[in-house]
């Protein structure tokens, strides 16, 4: 009996545990999305279980409630347009807001419906777009009418293009029917550029779209000091100084100015004083300084401290430097002061009526009077809050702290929504849904009949990638990002679709010799130019491609094929002949007198055959330049701190250590092993990985605390390659890998092309970094030696895209970055939807949640997957 | 009495080494470097604007040499002395900055949010792990060396050789995706208590409480077996009790005097959450929340959830302390 009682209490417990496993009263396919779906009515779709229901064919079936359900690996923590920080952020953001002009499919003829109202898909023009007016019904150019207080000059007013009114619709609206009118643009501009907030997108406005007084609105208050030697020549002479009672001098508007001691100065290479004091100036002029030196190391600029200075640079070591060369080690105090927004480029001339002045032009309109990409590039939209809700939003200031912050847009009660959709459920860290917003605009125009079908897009964080793969071929989600283990069983699928990015990445190798000296990896080698191309000509990017990822492409180039210099006629900067000719040269290929090209053993009639066939590989030089740098290393051993009794260890590092990663680090210990293989080298070369950089990798790489970062690099803006250079070539922008690279110093020489322009014809000399600014329109405000402006529309296409060419292939020449890999990703959608298009269009790409067709609803779909027996893999791996 | 000094004097014990342990937390993660980074579109200036405006650092300057930010460090007990402050005058444990899911929130708020679902998964796995891993250990050591025992050793190694994750995913696969008894992940919502709710924890839960099935299993087997053989066991038998009798208010009130203690700090230790576990069914909780907080330098929540867990840490070792005396009589805390 007491058995029995036992086992009855085991038996009990096992039972109690299963019941919670096997009892369930509905099939799978139950995230809290799906759960209200499920509970509504709706009508399963006509050809909910046959297995033709994905073929284009069929019309949209579905209509009941239908939900796009899908994933993200981080949430958003908020949809603020001020504030949000990455695209994790966008996610919401996006649905949220509403365009005032918008890129569009065009259609054959412009004929977007059919006669029965469905879109004419079948009428879609591959790779070209319209752009469309959509909560503004104007646009015009008003630079020559606005007022005089803006400052444009005659030579501007002719020009155009730089101050623009927009005309709003009249009905736009929150979600909570609450009017919008150009007031709300005007007080969201004076939110986003809050000093007291310093929000993290306001730069827009002052670094992309130049809306005038926007820097100094958000800058004001600050304290700033300039470099008084930054341009090489002193801005400010002693002569242009006023001696004070007591002695100190200073601008004679009472600008402070002083001597830096800590500050890095150009005239000191960009060192500071303090750091070059004891190897190059003078030490007793140095101590006494230091002694009368405030608590920054800045020095009061007096008589003495101007004969102190004298003395400290007037050494053996540094040159004996002239006195006039003593104003170069000054730094001058600029304060932004307080300024009314007033002065800001943007008011609102009547309640339906915005007025936009910027420093610099944007081409918004064609000449025939149509709207350009431009105006829904750079004016898609501005920012927008509702000002009673961002009131209330407002946090002060932390004990201890200054900044103001906001909770605007981070949950359902603080979100507003003038979009197509809005936050109907958020749980932060786990899933977010968004419902039609009814009292959208759009929803009333005929340009956006037959589109937003889907009523509802639920989203859950789903971190673990064999997660996201069960709840996708279980039918949970309705579209996945094709990922390495994957991508022989879905890579052809006909779900699958494929999407160029604007990302580059490569191999960035850690070449700056005094530090590999000091890092005690015996790795000098990495110095030498030799071996670094070595690297590159032995790289099989296909093979590493393939290996590394499901998609991405093979890359030769700082730029990939997503950057359109033309974008109004397709024109894609990495096919034009400046470009391909570029990269060309840099892998070995040589132009002969008739025209023709070699890679030294074949002969190619034009530029296209040799780019054709070029694959970035020339293994036997390789070897050969490998024995060169063994050379170079071993007969200047002490150069490269080269010790022959040590292995050459090259540390591969990461911001994080994953199956990713790992895979990686194999793929470079191989390669490594035989790039040397039958060399000198053989043997004497090992690749150790670390992975436990964190955040911090990239700061840790331009320090070389590692060697190699691969696969790194940037997305930049797809219609602008010249400015991608600033990723590479702008020590200013905080970017660059190669930091040891002195851009600033290195002198260019090229012979500009014939035309009617500045500098056509000649043979110009400049440093890298000036010929970065003059191409970008820059070198003027950056206080450049030549002051050339050859920005957008100011100097012939086909100038401006040799200089591109000449400067890109200048950096790809010096072998610091080795480039591998253009953004390509593939995803598999799910058979729930329809794309539009099959053909990728760079603005629409294949018709988004605007244009999908629902072939399920919700209920019918789950009655799709259980007769698939909840594995959807079968039909996903089908080809067409 | 002597319970009552004893638990005040554990008390202000544990209060004094809270707050070192606390003060040394603060000191530490602000010693860690904060390393300015640009993204492509971002100004540097207002980065930096940002970490001055909220107390960190003063007198950022960057270095053109190496792209490098170099600042002074707002010193660490000022900023202690905010902290403090911002905590005992306005109840304010900060906001978060830099975890890229809950930049802008209260951390408090999200604390509070987030973890019920740790809690739960946790709660519940102990409660079907526990009778069934007493269960079956007790049943082991009654039939010790028979065929029941030895089948169920061999369920016991098969558990514990077994890591969660591994569990989990078979799991995922054979009971979610295939059977399709559970949803993949778990519910979204603040309704814990419902019955869609329980189903989709199960599947963590399931692969938390697996293991812990065998650990207790395996522990009671040993203990049970040991007392089982001991003489005032034949006493107890001699002075008419019957086995079960016997078995039931002597063997296993005595073998629990260690298992007991062990499901308590177990189930302490796992309320930090599994960050595999909640990582692979989505769960909503704290499980990778203090990791994050540590690479992303996020100091409040770091200093928040540290307070947590040491305050649980500390609590916990005093009540099983003062467990022992409540199995065992014969155990007294503070007793001279």
């Amino acid at each position: 009996m007491k058995k029995k009682v036992i086992s009855l209490l085991l038996a009990s417990a096992m039972v109690l545990s299963m019941a919670a496993c096997g009892s369930e009263d509905e099939p799978s396919n139950s995230s809290s999305g799906s759960e209200s779906v499920e509970g509504s009515e709706s009508t399963p779709a006509e050809s909910s279980s046959g297995s033709d229901e994905g073929e284009a064919d069929v019309p949209p079936a579905a209509s009941g409630t239908v939900t796009y359900r899908t994933y993200t690996s981080v949430m958003p923590s908020n949809w603020n347009g001020l504030t949000y920080e990455d695209a994790n952020d966008a996610q919401i953001m996006d649905w949220l807001g509403s365009s005032f002009f918008t890129y569009d499919f065009k259609f054959e003829d412009g004929k977007k419906f059919n006669d029965d109202g469905s879109i004419n898909a079948e009428g879609i023009v591959p790779g070209e777009f319209d752009v469309m007016y959509s909560a503004a019904t104007k646009l015009e150019d008003v630079t020559s009418e606005v007022d005089a207080k803006w400052g444009y000059t005659d030579e501007q007013k002719e020009m155009g293009s730089y101050a623009w009114k927009i005309t709003l619709r009249e009905d736009l609206k929150w979600e909570d029917g609450t009017a919008i009118d150009a007031h709300d643009f005007v007080y969201t501009m004076q939110q986003q550029l809050d000093p007291l907030f310093q929000n993290m997108r306001a730069s827009t406005f002052y670094n992309n779209i130049m809306v005038k007084g926007a820097r100094d609105y958000v800058y004001q208050g600050q304290t700033v000091w300039s470099d008084n030697g930054a341009t090489g020549e002193p801005g400010v002479t002693v002569a242009d100084l006023v001696k004070g009672d007591d002695g100190v001098y200073a601008m004679a508007d009472g600008t402070v100015v002083r001597f830096a001691l800590t500050q890095a100065l150009k005239q000191c290479s960009n060192y500071s004083v303090t750091d070059i004091a004891a190897d190059y100036l003078d030490p007793d002029a140095f101590a006494a300084l230091q002694e009368l030196a405030d608590g920054d190391g800045r020095v009061p600029v007096t008589d003495d401290t101007i004969a102190l200075v004298a003395k400290l640079i007037d050494t053996d070591g540094w040159g004996h430097e002239p006195v006039e060369n003593v104003p170069l080690y000054m730094v001058l105090e600029t304060t932004y002061g307080e300024m009314s927004f007033e002065d800001v480029g943007l008011y609102a001339p009547s309640d339906y009526e915005l007025v936009v002045c910027l420093d610099a032009p944007i081409k918004c309109l064609k000449e025939d009077g149509s709207l350009s990409y431009e105006a829904a590039y750079s004016f898609s939209s501005l920012p927008l809050v509702k000002e009673d809700l961002y009131e209330s939003c407002k946090q002060e200031p932390q004990q201890g702290a200054e900044l103001w912050t906001t909770n605007y847009n981070t949950s359902i009660e603080t979100s507003a929504s003038w979009g197509p959709y809005k936050v109907s459920a958020f749980q932060a860290g786990k899933s977010y849904e968004l419902a039609k917003n009814e009292n959208w605009y759009g929803y009333g125009m005929d340009e956006y009949k037959n589109q937003f079908l889907i009523d509802k897009i639920f989203c859950e964080q789903v971190s673990d990638v064999a997660t996201q793969w069960i709840k996708f071929l279980g039918g949970e989600i309705d579209s996945i990002v094709l990922d390495v283990d994957h991508k022989d069983d879905y890579r052809d699928s006909k779900y699958t679709k494929f999407a160029p990015g604007t990302g580059t990445f490569g191999t960035m190798i850690y070449s700056n010799l005094d530090v590999l000296k000091a890092s005690g990896r015996n790795n000098g080698i990495l110095a030498i130019q030799d071996f670094r191309k070595a690297i590159s000509l032995y790289l099989d990017r296909d093979d590493f491609n393939s290996t590394l990822f499901a998609s991405h492409q093979p890359c030769y180039g700082l730029l990939g094929p997503s950057y359109y210099h033309d974008i109004e006629n397709g024109g894609v900067y990495r096919y034009t002949q400046q470009a391909q000719e570029g990269l060309l040269r840099v892998y070995g290929f040589t132009q002969n007198d008739d025209g023709t090209w070699t890679d030294g053993t074949n002969k190619y009639a034009t530029y296209e055959d040799a780019y054709e066939v070029m694959n970035g590989m020339n293994r036997p030089l390789a070897k050969e330049l490998i024995e060169n740098a063994y050379k170079e290393l071993t007969e200047n051993a002490d150069k490269y701190g080269y010790d022959p009794n040590k292995k050459i260890t090259i540390l591969q590092g990461s911001g994080v250590d994953n199956e990713n990663t790992r895979r990686a680090n194999e793929y470079m210990v191989k390669f490594f092993n035989e790039l040397v293989q039958g060399t000198s080298l053989e043997g004497k070369v090992e690749v150790i990985f670390d992975g436990s950089f964190g955040e911090s990798w990239a700061s840790d790489f331009k320090s070389g605390a590692y060697d190699l970062a691969v696969t790194v690099g940037f997305s930049g803006g797809a219609f602008d390659p010249c400015g991608f250079l600033q990723c590479y070539m702008d020590p200013t922008a905080g970017l660059m890998y190669a930091v040891w690279w002195d851009m600033e110093s290195e002198m260019l020489t090229y012979t500009m092309p014939e035309g009617d322009y500045p500098g056509a014809g000649q043979e110009l000399t400049m440093s890298i970094y000036n010929w970065y600014c003059c191409l970008n329109g820059l070198a003027e405000s950056r206080g450049c030696t030549e002051t050339y402006n050859w920005g957008d529309s100011l100097a012939p296409a086909d100038v401006r895209l040799q200089v591109l060419s000449m400067l890109e292939e200048t950096y790809l020449n010096k072998y610091y970055g080795v480039m591998t890999t253009s953004d390509f990703t593939a995803t598999v959608y799910s058979a729930k939807f329809e794309q539009i298009t099959d053909e990728f269009n760079f603005f629409k790409e294949f018709g988004g949640i605007q244009y999908m067709r629902p072939m399920y609803d919700d209920a019918a779909w789950a009655e799709y997957v259980k007769s698939n027996n909840n594995d959807l893999s079968a039909e996903y791996k089908k080809v067409e | 009495m002597y319970m009552f000094k004893y638990v005040s004097k554990r008390l202000g014990l544990m209060i004094m080494t809270f707050s070192i342990i606390m003060f040394m937390c603060f000191v530490l993660i602000k010693l860690l470097p904060i390393v300015i980074t640009v993204q492509v579109g971002q100004d540097a200036n207002v980065i930096v604007r940002q970490l001055e405006g909220r107390g960190y650092i003063q007198n950022a300057v960057m270095d053109p040499a190496t792209q490098t930010w170099s600042y002074e460090r707002v010193p660490i007990m000022i900023q202690l002395g905010n902290y403090l402050k911002k905590i005992f005058l306005k109840g304010d444990f900060g906001i978060g900055v830099n975890i890229p899911s809950y930049r802008g929130r209260a951390v408090l708020d999200v604390f509070v949010e987030k973890i019920p679902p740790t809690v739960l998964i946790n709660l519940y796995s102990t409660f079907i792990g526990v009778p069934i891993g007493l269960g079956l250990g007790i049943l082991a050591a009654l039939k010790k060396n028979k065929w029941q025992d030895q089948l169920i050793n061999i369920f016991i190694i098969l558990l514990i050789s077994m890591p969660a994750i591994v569990m989990g995913l078979l799991i995922q696969y054979f009971l979610c995706f295939r059977a399709g008894l559970f949803p993949t992940t778990m519910n979204s919502g603040y309704e814990y208590f419902t019955w869609s709710m329980f189903r989709s924890m199960m599947p963590p839960v399931l692969s938390l409480c697996l293991g812990s099935v065998a650990g207790y299993a395996r522990y009671t087997r040993a203990e049970l077996s040991e007392v089982l053989t001991n003489e005032f066991m034949l006493l107890a038998r001699t002075k008419g009790l019957t086995r079960g009798q016997a078995t039931l208010r002597h063997a296993m009130r005595n073998s629990m005097v260690v298992i007991f203690p062990s499901i308590l700090s177990e189930f302490i230790s796992v309320l930090s959450g599994s960050l595999i576990i909640e990582s692979m069914f989505s769960v909503p909780g704290v499980g990778r929340l203090y990791l994050d907080s540590v690479n992303s330098l996020d100091y409040d929540f770091f200093m928040m959830l540290s307070g947590f867990y040491i305050l649980v840490s500390l609590l916990g070792g005093i009540v099983v302390d003062i467990s022992y005396g409540f199995i065992d009589p014969r155990i007294r805390m503070g007793a001279k």
